[in-house]
């Protein structure tokens, strides 16, 4: 018999499944309609409708429509002046964001050591704290008398910066982290065989591969950093602005809507822009996901001493304990430290008062209660947000055969980043507008309690389909091939094979869903019921009012708001260590 | 992997003789449609029989549309035209989990998020097998195809060969009427693709599975089938038992893929000389490693193919070069009349005992190693 | 969306008072609730014969006239709206008394404050938000009675403090409690550094004061707005703006909201700040600095600069098209009664309008309000100030 010659890896060429299982039935047509259906009414009636309604209302105040406003805003220099500050702030923010967060991402999810989880969970706490806490924070540590009140930043353009970068740093970190967690490292082992030193290894192998992961994480933050609000009216000083205070002062103090319609879709196309963006780089990168190795990524331990020292080792220390150190423990130490500050000294006496109604500072509940209501709301916010983001997911994940279907999957999958980039006055207006009588129905959501839960569920989709739809991609098709050749039918091979392998990403969405419902304080400020306030709420009603006592109460509500957070980030990172799959989310 | 074991597990396979007719492809054609938008016919009007109980090979180079084939038996694949029936029901519009197909991927595809025992399970926990019966099954398997013992592993920690047998025993599970194998063995390494071969194909035989099995490796499909469909560019070539197969190729194109080397014309001189030798009838002539052997003088070892060598007629050729490859010397050697064709000596121990490249050495042809292209 | 939208227009109207209770054990005020809340039950029944029982909620929509003794029988079950901003706050015995007494259930919605509260008033002008306001300050009192989203209504429980503060002459807004923003100062800051300490706004201007006052930002700050507008009451349209040109000169800072203003720049004894001993808050904020046993005002850490106030007034009103206007009009009542004035101090951190309503213990001593605060004239203010807004960032910021 003739010698046979080396195998090749045989994978058909062209032929490439793309969907899971035979299409054609009609009830299983009828059954997706429905799925993809449940969110994009949900979006409809509690984001693009309201938005809209209040753009209109701008446009078309007595029904006829009227741009002349585009002309008079474009007109006015502050408008440009505006834009370039929203571009300036955004895209300096994210590129610090970006070059900080990369050693904690291979710190954090590519390196081993002790207390890892615990860190993990510590940076995502900026990303939940209230501005107004944030704000006094920074402004404490930057302020002429605090601690790098040497470096003159109070007031100026780099402290909105580095609160920027304080709040979104966790979002590269992860982002990129999970990716960078899941990355085969024999590419880079290859090229260090080829004589690269570690650093051209890295710049040559690595980081092109990261590149989809960094330019999604980039996007993300960009998109937070141009719709930031309280960080940069509270830090930035009066002299700065951008898209979003500006809209928030036209809607708000001078009723100006005409003006805060033109500068809402100047601001959906920075958004447009960044999410087509995300997209070009996310389709790039759950594409190579699915080429990962499950076995060969192994977090290696750290090596900062001996003979086996790593120089990226040492440097991704060093950069991350400077931006944990000066960054995010500075401000959140300074909360931390002044939460135990009351009237007589240092004590647990803020922490006492949090259970009291009473004493100078007249809340109608106690801080527990306050914190009892946001979790129920969070809850709440947590089941919509995961049930509709999961479909979502679901829906996106899918990969029809025909390019009008791939193109309708993107296009849903943007649609539903939307709520992230879009300014909370414009949607909480739009809200008490267009939702009393929805589409003409005689049902009054504006006055509902639900709309609360609902808010925050909004914004926290996106994340949640951020998370989990990079797993259900990676799922290989042929997954679901052999679930279906072994007998399963449609249903039970979501049931028996997505669902068990989504599982996971699905808990760290709700961790993050339940977290972002937690801080939320954007478009749920229009629908405070002052009766059930939540964390933020009180948090920001105490800091309003002078005295030790009051701010003491405010800041030891913050710490137990960070705390609340950390603690359920860190119950969602367990979730996800003990799990047998390496595919990470986004966050 | 024992007999008695496989016996066990293979009782009951609905596979059986008791189905008359088999799988029946008539005229298939499963179109891939390109990413720009243009279609391609992946398999192009195809014909394929597989009785009942017989394991079928469909060997073809990479891209042949053997895949596609094997996916639209599975219906995984929209067929374009054609039918598709098993025991003279079509199959068109009954949907994957309902047609009673296995289908056992080239890379496993085990479920990350089950170990080795629920991975075997999953098929017979869709049949609602109760639970002690499903115990006892999915331990034959493993039985079956050498991991008894290994239900609670996590699959990641199994190594490749371990993987497809448990992905085998996963097929097998649901004794589907028809199972189809998708290079199953192409990502594992020579000596563990060869013993595995033999493994899967007494599996096969044990538990009386009727079996299509796609590969581009023709010592696996040899090794595993009963007959073999050779398969290039969406079409059948050629299918036949292996043994005729090899001597009979249909074409050039067969033989070429089965390994052979070099062609002559009968009409040729050498040819007619070679067709006498021979003695069959034929046109053209193939020739692969191992049909000639090399006049070595007294002094070298006898090689095992020496004794059957007629020593007429006399070629010569130039070696081109040698080398070792796993305990032989091979001499690719440039013959006069016929093109270059592969020596396989075995090697006296060193290195040396290899003309070097340049010699003209004399030739023998060995009638059972050459094969007689149609006819 | 953006996360953590703090609104800066940072206001403080709920505080307890760190000495003083409720009150409500004196025999005076126990005649007074019990004249308060026999009204309030003849105006509860009244509400019930009107109720239609067919409300989903905001459905006792009566329509006679208050007043009348009705005889129909207690205990209605509407609902009555009250829109307000998320800061509003009142003992919830008060609330659970209103509500037996009135038969009413009330239910509370906070879509924002200032400007917002105002603003979404008249984008909701069709489909209103509740049945009654409480919240629009005089700052933005004229624009939400021009656009129509208020119904007039007298209060009978109003008295001559309401009349005084009254924005126009039909009721539509009535007057319910009222703050003084004026300049505080860090006492002991100015005896350490020994320089006397500022008395009025020309004061702040003088060099020896340079580099030492923060103030915030009116674009985006309720307080801003409100010492903008003093600064408008004292040296008119004509003067202002060269006044704001003198703080300028002399170093005034401008912070985004109260909380970093008052906390990060302020050099009070709660706060971090070194060199900022002159802050713009409230007249009622000195208590909170005082430490415990303190009883003499001149021991006090702070104090406001009583010369230096702009009066900001809360008002309240039915909204046009409420479902249930006559509960609105109960609501108003009940805002005006002795109960919920004397609690006002403690639970939202402002004056009763109502003036002969006792302070606490802890205000009367370090908190009296501003003899003669600076007035503007509200249909001024909407009119004006947009562009006073205007020509202060042009002037103070550049």
């Amino acid at each position: 018999m003739p010698p046979t010659t080396t195998p090749r890896p045989a994978r058909p060429r062209g032929v490439t499944p793309r969907l899971a299982y035979r299409p054609g039935v009609a009830g299983r047509g009828v059954v997706w309609a429905l799925v993809t259906a449940v969110p994009l009414v949900f979006l409809t009636v509690f984001f693009a409708y309201p938005v809209a309604s209040i753009v209109l209302r701008g446009f078309a105040p007595d029904g006829a429509v009227d741009l002349t406003a585009f002309g008079e805003v474009f007109a006015r220099p502050r408008t440009w002046r505006i834009i370039g500050l929203t571009f300036a702030q955004a895209t300096v923010a994210t590129a610090i964001a970006v070059v900080l967060g990369l050693p904690g991402a291979y710190l954090l999810y590519r390196c081993d050591f002790p207390g890892r989880t615990a860190l993990r969970a510590f940076v995502i706490v900026p990303f939940v704290l209230p501005t107004v806490v944030v704000g006094v924070a920074f402004r404490s540590v930057l302020a002429p008398h605090g601690p790098l009140g040497f470096l003159g930043w109070d007031g100026t353009f780099a402290a909105v910066v580095a609160a920027l970068v304080f709040f979104n740093y966790a979002v590269v970190v992860r982002t990129v982290g999970g990716f960078w967690a899941a990355l085969d490292p024999r590419a880079e082992q290859a090229a260090r065989a080829l004589g690269a030193p570690p650093w051209r290894a890295f710049t040559s192998v690595t980081l092109p591969a990261l590149t989809p992961a960094i330019a999604s994480a980039a996007a993300i933050v960009f998109l937070f950093c141009a719709t930031a609000f309280g960080v940069v009216l509270v830090l930035g000083g009066p002299r700065y602005g951008t898209v979003e205070t500006e809209i928030w002062v036209q809607t708000t103090q001078f009723l100006d809507l005409p003006a805060a319609a033109v500068l809402s879709v100047v601001q959906l196309a920075v958004v447009a822009v960044a999410l087509v963006v995300a997209g070009r780089a996310r389709d790039r990168r759950e594409r190579a996901l699915q080429l990962r190795s499950a076995e060969t990524a192994h977090p290696h331990r750290l090596a900062l001493r001996g003979p086996d020292r790593r120089t990226g080792d040492v440097v991704a220390v060093a950069v991350t304990t400077a931006v944990g150190v000066l960054l995010l423990a500075l401000p959140l130490g300074t909360v931390l430290v002044r939460s135990f500050r009351t009237r007589d000294g240092w004590g647990l006496g803020n922490y006492v008062a949090l259970g009291t109604t009473g004493g100078p500072n007249a809340l109608s509940v106690t801080v527990w209660e306050a914190a009892l209501t946001s979790l129920r709301v969070a809850v709440d916010a947590t089941l919509v947000a995961v049930v509709v983001g999961g479909l979502v997911a679901l829906v996106v994940s899918r990969r029809p055969r025909g390019r009008a279907g791939r193109r309708a999957v993107r296009t849903l999958d943007a649609v539903f980043m939307l709520p992230l980039g879009v300014s909370a006055v414009t949607v909480g207006f739009g809200f008490l507008v267009a939702l009393q009588r929805p589409f003409g129905l005689d049902l009054n959501l504006r006055d509902s309690l639900v709309l609360i839960p609902i808010a925050q569920a909004v914004v926290a989709i996106p994340l949640v389909v951020r998370t989990v739809l990079p797993v259900l991609r990676a799922i290989d098709t042929r997954l679901h091939e052999a679930a279906a050749v072994l007998g399963a039918a449609p249903g039970q091979v979501l049931r028996l094979v997505d669902w068990p392998l989504a599982a996971r990403s699905l808990g760290l969405a709700v961790g993050l869903a339940f977290a972002v419902s937690l801080g939320e304080f954007g478009a749920t400020a229009f629908l405070a019921r002052p009766d059930q306030p939540t964390l933020p709420v009180v948090i920001f009603r105490l800091i309003g009012r002078p005295g030790a006592d009051n701010l003491g109460m405010a800041l030891a509500a913050s710490v137990v708001l960070a705390l609340l957070t950390a603690t359920v980030m860190l119950l969602t990172e367990r979730l996800r260590a003990g799990g047998r799959t390496t595919a990470a989310g986004e966050f | 992997m024992k007999d008695d074991d496989a016996a066990q597990a293979g009782t009951g396979g609905q596979a059986g003789a008791g189905s008359r007719r088999g799988l029946e492809v008539r005229d298939v054609v499963v179109l891939y449609r390109d990413d720009d938008g243009t279609t391609k016919a992946a398999v192009d009007g195809l014909d394929l029989d597989v009785a009942p109980g017989e394991v079928l090979a469909l060997l073809g180079p990479s891209g042949s549309g053997k895949s596609s084939l094997l996916r639209a038996v599975a219906g995984l694949e929209p067929v374009a035209a054609g039918s598709i029936t098993w025991d003279g029901t079509d199959l068109a519009g009954v949907p994957v989990h309902q047609r009673g197909i296995g289908l056992m991927f080239q890379d496993g595809q085990l479920f990350p998020h089950r170990d080795v025992a629920a991975n075997v399970a999953f098929g017979l926990q869709m049949q609602r097998v109760p639970r002690a019966e499903l115990a006892r099954r999915v331990a034959e398997l493993l039985r079956l195809v050498g991991l008894a013992g290994f239900g609670d592993r996590d699959v990641a920690s199994l190594s490749g060969g371990e993987r497809q047998r448990v992905a085998l025993a996963r097929s097998l599970a649901p004794r589907p009427r028809l199972l189809l194998l998708d290079e199953p063995l192409s990502a594992l390494d020579r000596a563990l693709r060869e013993r595995l071969a033999d493994d899967v194909r007494a599996a096969l035989r044990a538990t009386g599975t009727t079996a299509l099995f796609v590969t581009h490796d023709h010592d696996e499909a040899f090794a595993v089938a009963d007959r073999i469909a050779v398969m290039d560019l969406g079409r059948l070539l050629q299918v036949d038992p292996p043994a005729r197969l090899w001597h009979r190729p249909t074409s050039q194109r067969v033989a070429e893929f089965l390994g052979y080397e070099a062609f002559v014309p009968a009409a040729s001189p050498t040819g007619r000389a070679l067709l006498d030798l021979v003695g069959k009838q034929g046109e053209l002539l193939a020739l692969g490693p191992g049909s000639l052997t090399r006049d070595q003088g007294p002094t070298t070892a006898p090689g095992p193919a020496r004794s059957t060598a007629v020593p007429s007629p006399a070629l010569t050729g130039t070696v081109v070069t040698a080398g070792f490859r796993r305990g032989v010397v091979e001499l690719v050697v440039d013959v006069d009349g016929v093109g270059r064709v592969t020596l396989v000596e075995p090697s006296a121990g060193t290195h040396l005992d290899a003309p070097a490249p340049g010699t003209v050495v004399t030739l023998h042809a060995r009638p059972e190693a050459i094969a007689v292209v149609g006819g | 969306m953006a996360r953590n939208l703090a609104r800066s227009t940072t206001r403080h109207t709920a505080q307890h008072d760190p000495g003083g209770g409720t009150g409500s054990g004196s025999p005076a005020r126990r005649t007074a609730r019990a004249v308060v809340v026999g009204t309030a039950t003849a105006l509860a029944l009244t509400a019930c014969t009107a109720f239609d029982g067919g409300g989903s909620g905001n459905g006792s929509g009566g329509t006679t006239d208050d007043g009348a003794s009705g005889d129909a029988p207690a205990g209605g079950t509407g609902t009555v709206v009250l829109v307000t901003h998320d800061s509003f706050a009142l003992s919830e015995e008060l609330i659970a008394r209103f509500e037996a007494d009135t038969g009413l259930t009330l239910e509370q919605r906070a879509p924002g404050d200032g400007g917002a509260l105002v603003n979404q008033l008249i984008l909701t002008r069709d489909a209103p938000l509740g049945d009654v306001v409480f919240g629009i300050d005089n700052s933005f009192a004229s624009r939400a009675i021009d656009e129509g989203v208020l119904e007039p209504y007298s209060s009978p429980a109003a008295g001559e403090d309401v009349a005084r503060y009254a924005v126009d002459d039909e009721g539509h807004l009535t007057a319910i409690d009222v703050g003084d923003v004026c300049i505080n100062v860090d006492r002991e800051w100015f005896a350490e550094a020994g320089l006397p300490e500022p008395e009025t706004l020309e004061d702040l201007t003088d060099p020896q004061y340079r580099d030492l006052l923060v103030v915030t930002n009116p674009a985006t700050s309720s307080p801003g707005l409100a010492f903008l507008l003093a600064t408008v009451g004292a040296f008119g349209e004509d003067g202002w703006v060269d006044y704001w040109a003198a703080l300028r000169d002399n170093g005034v800072k401008v912070a985004g909201g109260w909380s970093d203003a008052y906390y990060v720049d302020f050099t009070g004894p709660s706060s971090e700040g070194t060199d900022r001993p002159l802050v713009l808050s409230y007249a009622s904020s000195p208590p909170y600095e005082v430490p415990e046993g303190v009883t003499d005002p001149a021991d006090a850490p702070t104090r406001a600069l009583l010369d230096t106030c702009f009066r900001q007034v809360e008002y309240a009103g039915v909204l046009a098209g409420a479902a249930n206007p006559e509960g609105a009009r109960q609501v108003i009542d009940w805002l005006l009664s002795p109960e919920v004035q004397a609690d006002i101090p403690g639970s939202m951190y402002v004056y009763p309008v109502d003036s002969s309503v006792e302070l606490p213990e802890s205000w009367a001593t370090f908190a009296p309000p501003a003899p003669e605060p600076f007035e503007v004239d509200p249909a001024a203010i909407t009119e004006n100030r947009d562009a006073w807004i205007q020509t202060w960032t042009n002037t103070v910021l550049g």
